[in-house]
C-alpha cells in the first residue's frame, strides 16, 4: 500500500516537472484570465489579447481600479513602443492562464479605445504555444474552453506531443506485459511467448485494430506461405528467419506503397513488430510441425486474442487519461500486478477442465500404514 | 488407514504450483545438465543407473568425416546432444544394399544421413538458440517383447515422477498408428497408469478417453505388466540424484536384450500423467515433503 502510494506522489511530482519543463500549454490569441492583485484574494477574469510583440503585459486602468489598485501611489516605469516613449504605472499582480499561476509585473493604461481591456504579454507567455487562428482554448483554471477550437488542442501539442504520446505508449507496456502475465498464470492460455501480444497491442494502438489485424493475417499467411519453400533449402535457422523478416517488410511495403487507394490509410507498416512477426511465423510453423496445425491455430488465435482484448483496455479513454496523468504510477502498477500474479500457485481456470480426469472422483489416500 | 479427501481438487497439482516446486528445488546446474544429453549419460552412469551405450559423439564436420559406418552395428539412432522433444532423431533399422532403412522402412542414402547429422551439428533441431550442437550416436532400442506384443509400431516408454529421489506417480505411453508411432499422449498415443508397487496397469487413456485394449493390436491393456518393473523403478530413484534434480520426470525404456535404460531425465515433466493415472500429484508431493523434512 505505502509503495502505492509513494507512486502516486512520485508520479504527480513527476508530471507537475514534466509540465513546467518541456510541456507547452497551447493558447489562442484571446484567452480568459483571472487577475488580482498579489496578496489580495480578490481575483477578477478578463479576457486578454494574447499579444507576443508585447514585453509587459498591461491591464486597462479602470479594470485596475476595480481591483483595489492605487495607481496615484504606484510606481511607474517607462515603456518604449512604435508611438514613442510612455510613463505607465506597474502594478504586482497574481495572473491564472490556462492552469498557470503567474505572479507578474503588469502595466496600467487607458485601453478603453482597444477590443481588450487587457494585453497578455511575452513577459508572461513562458511555456505557452499561440495559435493565433484561434481562440479561447483555455479557461484560468487549466480546463479546456469554450470555443469548438479547444476540443481539438487537448492539452499540449507539437513536437512534445509526440514525446508524451510515446510515453504514454511506454507506460502502458508493463500493463500490458501484466495482462498477458495473468491471462496465463490465472486463465491458462498459451501464447506465442510473452512478447508477441505485448508488441501486437501497440502495434494495435498506432495503426487501429481493423487495419491492425488485416495486416497481421497478411503476414502471417505469406509468411507460412513461402516457409515450406525455405524449409527446402536447408538454410540455418538465423538466415530462414533474415529471410522470413526480409519477406513481412516486403509485403508492409507493398501495402503501403502500391495498394494505398484500397485501404485507407495504408497499412501504418512502420508501425509493426517486423521482427517479432518473423519469429512468429518461425514459431507457428515449429509448432504446426512438431504438434499439429490445430495447436498452432489455437496458439496463434489466443496470441491474437490476448491482444484484441488488452487493446479496447488500453486504449479506453479512463486508462488514456490515468496513464497521461501518472505514467509512473502505471508502469509501477503493471510490474505489482505481474509479481501478484505470477505468485499464484493454485490451478489456472482451464486446468478444471484439463484436469478433471485426474479429479474426477474422491481417491483413497493412504496416510498411513499400521505396522499390526 | 485410508480417508477420503473432500476437495476432489486439492490433490491435483496445477501448472503454477509445478513451477514453483522446478524453481524452488531444481537447480540451475541440474537443469542445464539434463538438457545436455551426453553429460546427463555420464552422470547417470556414475550412480550405477543403465544407460544406452554411445557408439558415437559427432562433435563436428571432421568427426563426422572420420565415422567408420562399416563398424556400426546395423540399426542406431543418432539424435541431438540438446535436443527438443524428439526433433532431429533420425532411426536406423537396418542396412539395404544401397545404404540404409529406416524404423518406418523408407531407404536411407548415406548423404541423407550425413546431410541430417550435418544439421543437427549446426544446431538446427536444438533447443534454444544454439548454433551448434553435438550428434549422439546409440543402438536402436528395441523393446521388450511382452511390450512388443502390445504395440505394433514405436517405442513404448515409461514416465516416473520422482521427488527427493522417491518415485511418487508414474505411467506407460504406448504408440498407435494413429499417433505415428510417437508416443505423445496430445497426438493420439495411450498413457496408461501404472501401480507403483507392482508395476501393473490399472487404467489407460487415449485422446482423453478411458480404453482397455490397444486400438491396433486389441491387446489387453489392464493388469498389464511392465517388465523388469523393479529395475525401472530404480533406476527412476535414482536418477534424480544422479542428476542432482529434486522433482524429476525420467523417461526409461525396457530393451529386449539390454533391459531397463534411462533414456533422459526431465527438470519439468509434464502433468498429464495425472490425468493418465486419474488422481493428482499434489498430495502425494506435500507426503514426500514432509517425510524428508523429518527424518525416520
Amino acid at each position: 500500500m505505502l509503495i502505492v502510494l509513494a507512486a502516486v506522489l512520485l508520479s504527480a511530482r513527476g508530471a507537475s516537472a514534466a509540465d513546467e519543463e518541456c510541456e507547452l500549454r497551447l493558447i489562442g490569441r484571446s484567452e480568459p484570465v483571472e487577475v488580482g492583485v498579489q496578496g489580495s484574494s480578490q481575483a477578477k477574469e478578463q479576457q486578454a489579447r494574447v499579444d507576443t510583440g508585447a514585453g509587459y503585459s498591461s491591464i486597462d486602468d479602470d479594470f485596475a481600479k476595480s481591483l483595489g489598485v492605487d495607481l496615484e501611489n504606484a510606481e511607474t516605469i517607462t515603456i518604449r513602443s512604435s508611438l514613442g516613449e510612455e510613463r505607465r504605472p506597474k502594478v504586482n499582480v497574481r495572473l491564472r492562464v490556462a492552469g498557470k499561476t503567474i505572479d507578474t509585473e503588469v502595466t496600467v493604461t487607458d485601453r478603453d479605445e482597444r477590443t481588450h481591456p487587457m494585453l497578455l504579454g511575452r513577459r508572461d507567455l513562458a511555456g505557452f504555444a499561440v495559435d493565433p487562428s484561434r481562440e479561447d482554448l483555455t479557461r484560468p483554471d487549466g480546463s479546456a474552453g469554450n470555443s469548438t477550437d479547444a476540443l481539438c488542442a487537448s492539452g499540449v501539442i507539437g513536437t512534445t506531443t509526440t514525446r508524451s504520446e510515446a510515453l504514454t505508449l511506454l507506460a502502458t507496456i508493463p500493463l500490458t506485459a501484466a495482462m498477458v502475465v495473468g491471462i496465463r498464470t490465472l486463465i491458462g492460455l498459451v501464447t506465442f511467448g510473452v512478447f508477441a501480444p505485448i508488441l501486437l497491442t501497440i502495434a494495435f494502438e498506432q495503426v487501429g485494430f481493423v487495419r491492425g489485424l488485416g495486416m497481421f493475417v497478411a503476414i502471417l499467411a505469406s509468411g507460412l506461405v513461402i516457409q515450406p519453400l525455405l524449409r527446402r533449402l536447408h538454410l540455418p535457422r538465423v538466415a530462414r528467419l533474415a529471410v522470413l523478416i526480409a519477406l513481412v517488410v516486403e509485403v508492409m511495403l507493398i501495402i503501403d506503397l502500391y495498394l494505398e487507394e484500397f485501404i485507407p490509410g495504408g497499412a501504418g507498416a512502420a508501425a509493426f513488430p517486423v521482427v517479432v512477426l518473423a519469429i512468429m511465423v518461425e514459431r507457428f510453423w515449429t509448432n504446426w510441425e512438431e504438434d499439429s496445425l490445430a495447436t498452432a491455430l489455437k496458439t496463434c488465435g489466443w496470441t491474437l486474442a490476448v491482444a484484441s482484448v488488452a487493446y479496447p483496455i488500453l486504449v479506453s479513454e479512463p486508462v488514456q487519461s490515468w496513464v497521461n496523468q501518472a505514467p509512473l504510477m502505471v508502469g509501477l502498477l503493471g510490474g505489482l500486478l505481474s509479481l501478484l500474479f505470477g505468485r499464484y500457485r493454485g490451478l489456472r481456470l482451464l486446468e478444471l477442465t484439463r484436469f478433471q480426469p485426474a479429479a474426477a472422483e474422491p481417491r483413497p489416500v493412504v496416510t498411513e500404514r499400521r505396522s499390526s | 488407514m485410508m480417508h477420503f479427501t473432500a476437495d476432489r481438487w486439492s490433490g491435483v497439482l496445477g501448472m503454477n504450483a509445478r513451477n514453483l516446486y522446478v524453481e524452488r528445488e531444481n537447480t540451475l546446474e541440474a537443469i542445464r545438465l539434463v538438457n545436455n544429453k551426453h553429460l546427463t549419460k555420464t552422470a547417470l552412469q556414475k550412480a550405477n543407473v543403465p544407460v544406452a551405450p554411445t557408439l558415437a559423439l559427432v562433435r563436428d564436420r571432421r568427426e563426422l568425416a572420420s565415422i567408420e559406418w562399416q563398424a556400426l552395428p546395423d540399426s542406431w539412432v543418432v539424435k541431438p546432444n540438446r535436443g527438443r522433444q524428439g526433433a532431429g532423431v533420425l532411426l536406423v533399422a537396418g542396412r539395404d544394399s544401397s545404404g540404409w532403412c529406416s524404423a518406418s522402412g523408407r531407404h536411407l542414402d548415406q548423404i541423407e544421413v550425413e546431410q541430417q547429422i550435418r544439421e543437427i551439428l549446426e544446431g538446427e533441431v536444438s533447443s534454444g538458440i544454439a548454433d551448434r550442437d553435438d550428434a549422439i550416436m546409440e543402438p536402436l532400442i528395441v523393446p521388450h517383447e511382452a511390450l512388443k506384443e502390445v504395440v505394433p509400431v514405436g517405442l513404448p516408454d515409461i514416465r516416473i515422477i520422482s521427488y527427493h529421489d522417491m518415485p511418487v506417480m508414474a505411467m506407460l505411453r504406448l504408440p498407435t498408428r494413429a499417433s505415428g508411432g510417437r508416443a505423445n499422449l496430445h497426438q493420439g498415443g495411450i498413457g496408461a497408469g501404472v501401480d507403483l508397487a507392482t508395476g501393473k496397469v490399472f487404467r489407460a487413456m487415449m485422446s482423453g478417453q478411458p480404453v482397455t485394449h490397444h486400438p491396433d493390436t486389441d491387446a489387453p491393456l489392464i493388469g498389464l505388466q511392465v517388465p523388469d518393473w523393479d529395475r525401472v523403478v530404480d533406476a527412476a530413484s535414482r536418477s534424480g540424484s544422479a542428476t542432482g534434480l529434486v522433482y524429476a520426470g525420467a523417461d526409461i525404456v525396457v530393451d529386449q536384450d539390454r533391459g531397463t535404460v534411462v533414456l533422459q531425465v526431465n527438470a519439468r515433466p509434464g502433468l498429464e500423467i495425472q490425468n493418465v493415472n486419474g488422481m493428482g500429484l499434489a498430495d502425494r508431493l506435500e507426503r514426500v515433503a514432509a517425510a524428508s523434512s523429518t527424518p525416520a
